[in-house]
């Protein structure tokens, strides 16, 4: 039995342990491609940690879900919904909300009961709370965005966990899509690939400049249709604001700059598809 | 050892650690560079997009519990005899064996 109450699986090495640390220390814009793949399996292998509660023995994951999204996620996400501006203002209220998480954490005597690997338990949940409430706050900007732009869209419910968990976020002229941060891509690895039509996302340029795309199978281009610009993957971000076509393994992928996505599904919509 | 570095700092190193990350969080932009997003959404386009993930299973306290062989999905979820991915929660309950179901 571990004199510390906390029970790491086998194959959580000191590579993981290290890049925990560094995630916590240095933050994300210090990480390489390697690195994160790392973080993901770090945190995917603390899912299986087992902890000493008073109710017995628990995986990490359980206890997260228990003590962390039971409590805090639908306050979230209500409070979320709440923000005149969603951009501004979600890094403040993650912010808050992980000092809760962290107020509990120390609060409830998991470090006096678990000992100094308990901090592994504060990490992982810190993780997966930044990974939720970042996600979701994205989800809002984009739900809102269309809605504005009179964008005809089908969202999925974010208020509870069940709407949470519907197969994917939202439905416009009838294809099925993802609203999903840059991470996810990294966070999904190669397990399973595009199941969707099309995926909503961002990212940053040389670094203060950020785009916003969408990534969409053919099929779901040829609803909205027009010329693409051939690329390949790592000149995909210069064909940008042309839309670009990059075949991959005999599959061909769209990008498309976002307001250019809403503007053809808008026309798309008014033709009544 | 370097890996231990989480856990072998003091409390007060631990509590700064932490309030460094939040106070990072607060300002820093979380997206991807363009290289790190595109590396990774190559490596996503790459994956079929259908996976089969085998499950093993074992009877604990009477309970089955089930355990994924390889890492799964993020979206999906093992826990003991339940299987949640988005949209569904598949609940797995095994009689146990009779003389005439005996194959």
């Amino acid at each position: 039995m571990s004199p510390t109450g906390v029970w790491l699986p086998a194959t959580f090495s000191d590579a993981h342990a290290r890049v925990v640390f560094k995630y916590l220390d240095e933050g994300r814009r210090s990480l390489s491609f390697a690195e994160w793949t790392l973080v993901f399996e770090s945190f995917g292998l603390l899912d299986e940690a087992i902890a000493d509660t008073p109710d017995g023995l628990r995986r990490f994951r359980s206890l997260y879900e228990s003590q962390v999204e039971n409590s805090f996620a639908d306050r979230y996400i209500a409070d979320l919904l709440e923000t005149v501006n969603v951009t501004a203002e979600w890094m403040s209220l993650w912010a808050r909300y992980a000092r809760a998480i962290f107020a509990l954490w120390r609060g409830a005597g998991w470090p006096e009961r678990l000992g100094p690997e308990s901090r592994l338990l504060l990490s992982y949940w810190l993780f997966w709370w930044e990974m939720f409430a970042e996600g979701y706050a994205f989800e809002v900007q984009v739900f809102r965005d269309l809605k504005r732009s009179d964008v005809d869209f089908v969202p999925h419910d974010i208020h509870t966990r069940q709407g949470r968990r519907s197969p994917y976020d939202l439905d416009v002229l009838g294809l099925h899509g993802d609203v999903k941060t840059s991470v996810y891509f990294l966070q999904m690895g190669r397990v399973p690939g595009m199941r969707y039509d099309f995926y909503i996302s961002r990212f940053r340029y040389q670094g203060r400049q950020r785009w916003m795309v969408v990534l969409m199978q053919l099929v779901a281009w040829r609803k909205i249709d027009g010329d693409t610009e051939a690329t390949t993957w790592d000149r995909a971000q210069l064909a940008l604001p042309s839309v670009a076509s990059v075949m991959h393994e005999g599959r061909q992928i769209i990008l498309v700059e976002y307001e250019m996505w809403k503007t053809r599904v808008r026309q798309r919509q008014s033709e009544g598809e | 050892m370097e890996g231990q570095a989480l856990i072998g700092m003091s409390n007060a190193e631990f509590d700064n650690l932490i309030e460094r990350y939040l106070r990072r969080g607060e300002q820093e932009p979380r997206d991807l560079e363009s290289g790190t997003f595109f590396d990774a959404v190559a490596n996503f386009a790459t994956a079929p997009a259908e996976t089969t993930i085998e499950l093993n299973g074992e009877w604990r306290q009477g309970h089955l519990v089930l355990k994924p062989a390889q890492p799964v999905p993020p979206d999906v979820v093992v826990r003991d005899n339940q299987i949640s991915a988005p949209g569904f929660t598949f609940v797995i309950r095994v009689s146990p064996a009779s003389p005439a179901s005996v194959g």
